[in-house]
């Protein structure tokens, strides 16, 4: 091991000793201008952007966070002149980064960013894109250093084939005055079914597909409250009934039992088309192959939902809310992220094998 | 068994079930007729004396499958008495009584084949709940009830009112058949 490393070693210091040859062949890249825009991803999340317009590439390292300077987004651009950029520049969106100090000295141009959150993996990138019109901004330069910048650690938003273009009703159970099924320590089923929702409809709108939900916060779904559960149930297929060629009707649900020992994930539908139990199985598959929970396997029930959805129907019930080890599991926004995207890839495979 | 003598004790307005024959009740159970059922004009109706032996259906304890407890009853109010037992929970192990506590079994009336059981607020109150749970208390008293060979259909109702649903998934606006597929073969 450690012979290993110090051959590693040599070979670095030998990389380095390339380094200025190339650096000198080029021409001498120079900062040209500076342009800034609050932009959002896909999935919506905000993030600072900034371009740094060169007149070539520069070689350059990003040193970030740290004990000593956790805020401190440093890029060091090694032969690089800092032409006529403003030494400050307060940055937009506030939350984002604070300024932009730039300095020149000994043929190094250090650009530093005060960011607001601390700078850890994920926090910001820094890109380089070189030819004509890379700018997002308008920025004339034949080289755009960009820097975004968020305000905490960004994770993409998982993504999967072959949803492109279809439409897909999302049914995120109970809300409002109907909590579902209650946990042991009171987690309650309505706020898991909305929050595992919404995180599938982010990552099937990333991927293409039209998403409709029949509530996107906590609330009963019929206007004021129902007088009955019939009508709030039928409120929720009125509102996939309302969307013109929708594919799909999913109700994301949380399991309860009498019995604290019943556990696993289980999906139901009501067999008005050979499609329902198909769906229902991918649907089943993919929570299971994501979840990792005891596969309780697809049932036939005459749910309300699903029996008089006009389209291929399923309901999920993703894990026991009254079993202790499952509550805690579906409170954990990790293990929500999982069956998110173990559905949306459900489907995936759902409409693969029908197309 | 005292659970059950309690509950039957505590039905305020309703027929008393005699006691299961396994309570080593003795003497007759009343003479008493349940709403639409006319003993003697047909020829399936045991007499009053007589007693039959159906399976009670619980759950087990993962909510997988119903399983069939056998348990007698004087024909003489059997169907109470059979919904009854199922509600008060059992002691078999590995199984469990899926009807919540305080629910209490306020009719049983047969009519055309179909029965219809009118329980307290507490059914739906009290329930946990759930897909699994509401699936398991429907059957276990669909598949019990079905036990009578006059009986094909079972109806729940609510203080006489007919609920959409018992905890927000299965349509019950319309009697449930027997469910085979529920039950756990040996
Ligand atoms: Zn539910």
């Amino acid at each position: 091991m450690r012979r290993f490393t110090g051959a590693m070693t040599a070979l670095f210091f030998a990389l380095l000793c390339l380094l200025p040859a190339v650096a000198l062949a080029a021409p001498v890249p120079q900062i040209l201008g500076f342009k800034q825009k609050v932009m959002k991803e896909t999935d919506g999340t905000p993030y600072l952007h900034c371009e740094i317009g060169l007149s070539a590439a520069p070689q350059y390292t990003v040193k970030g966070g740290g004990l000593l300077h956790p805020k401190r987004l440093l890029i060091d651009l090694t032969e690089t002149s800092l032409g006529d950029l403003d030494s400050e520049i307060g940055l937009k969106g506030k939350k984002f980064a604070q300024q932009l100090e730039s300095v020149e000295a000994g043929a190094h141009t250090y650009l530093t960013f005060t960011t607001v959150s601390p700078v850890e993996d994920g926090s910001y990138r820094v890109t380089i894109a070189e030819g004509k019109d890379k700018s997002q901004l308008k920025l004339k330069a034949p080289v755009i250093l960009m820097v975004d910048i968020f305000d905490g650690p960004y994770k993409p938003v998982d993504r999967v084939n072959g949803v492109k273009d279809r439409v897909i009703i999302l049914d995120p159970g109970h809300g409002g005055l109907d909590t579902g099924a209650i946990g042991p320590d009171g987690l309650m089923e309505k706020d898991v079914t909305l929050a595992v929702s919404l995180k599938l409809r982010d990552i099937l709108v990333a991927s293409g597909a039209s998403v409709t939900m029949t509530r996107e916060d906590d609330r009963d779904v019929f206007p004021g409250g129902a007088q009955t559960d019939g009508q709030e149930l039928q409120a929720r297929v009125d509102v996939g009934a309302a969307v013109p060629d929708a594919d799909i009707f999913v109700s994301v649900h949380c399991d309860a039992f009498t019995s604290p020992k019943a556990n696993g994930t289980g999906t139901f539908y009501y067999p008005k088309t050979w499609q329902d139990a198909a769906l229902a199985q991918a649907l089943q598959d993919g929570m299971v192959a994501r979840g990792g929970r005891r596969d309780r396997g697809i049932k036939e029930a005459r749910f309300y939902v699903v029996r008089y959805s006009d389209m291929p129907a399923a309901l999920v019930e993703l894990a026991f809310i009254t079993n202790y080890i499952e509550q805690a599991m579906l409170a954990d926004d990790e293990f929500q992220r999982n069956l998110a995207l173990g559905i949306a890839e459900g489907m995936s495979d759902f409409f693969a094998a029908r197309r | 068994m005292m659970g059950l003598l309690m509950l039957a004790a505590g039905c305020e307005g309703t027929l008393t079930p005699p006691a299961p024959k396994s309570s080593g009740g003795s003497g007759q159970p009343p003479t008493v007729v349940q709403p639409g059922e006319k003993p003697g004009t047909k020829p399936e109706t045991p007499k009053p004396a007589e007693k039959v032996t159906i399976k009670l259906y619980y759950p087990d304890e993962e909510g997988e499958w119903l399983v069939g407890v056998p348990a007698t009853f004087a024909a003489e109010g059997r169907y109470q008495a059979a919904v009854e037992a199922l509600t008060a929970g059992t002691e078999e192990k590995g199984l469990i009584g899926i009807f919540p506590p305080g629910v209490k079994v306020r009719s049983v009336t047969v009519k055309d084949g179909v029965a219809t059981v009118d329980f307290s607020r507490e059914l739906i109150d009290k329930f946990v709940g759930g897909s699994t749970g509401e699936e398991m208390l429907v059957f276990s008293l669909a598949n019990t009830l079905t036990e009578f060979p006059e009986i094909k259909k079972v109806r729940i109702t609510v203080e006489g009112n007919r609920p959409d649903t018992i905890a927000g998934h299965l349509d019950s606006s319309a009697p449930f058949g027997r469910q085979e597929k529920l039950i756990k073969k040996k």
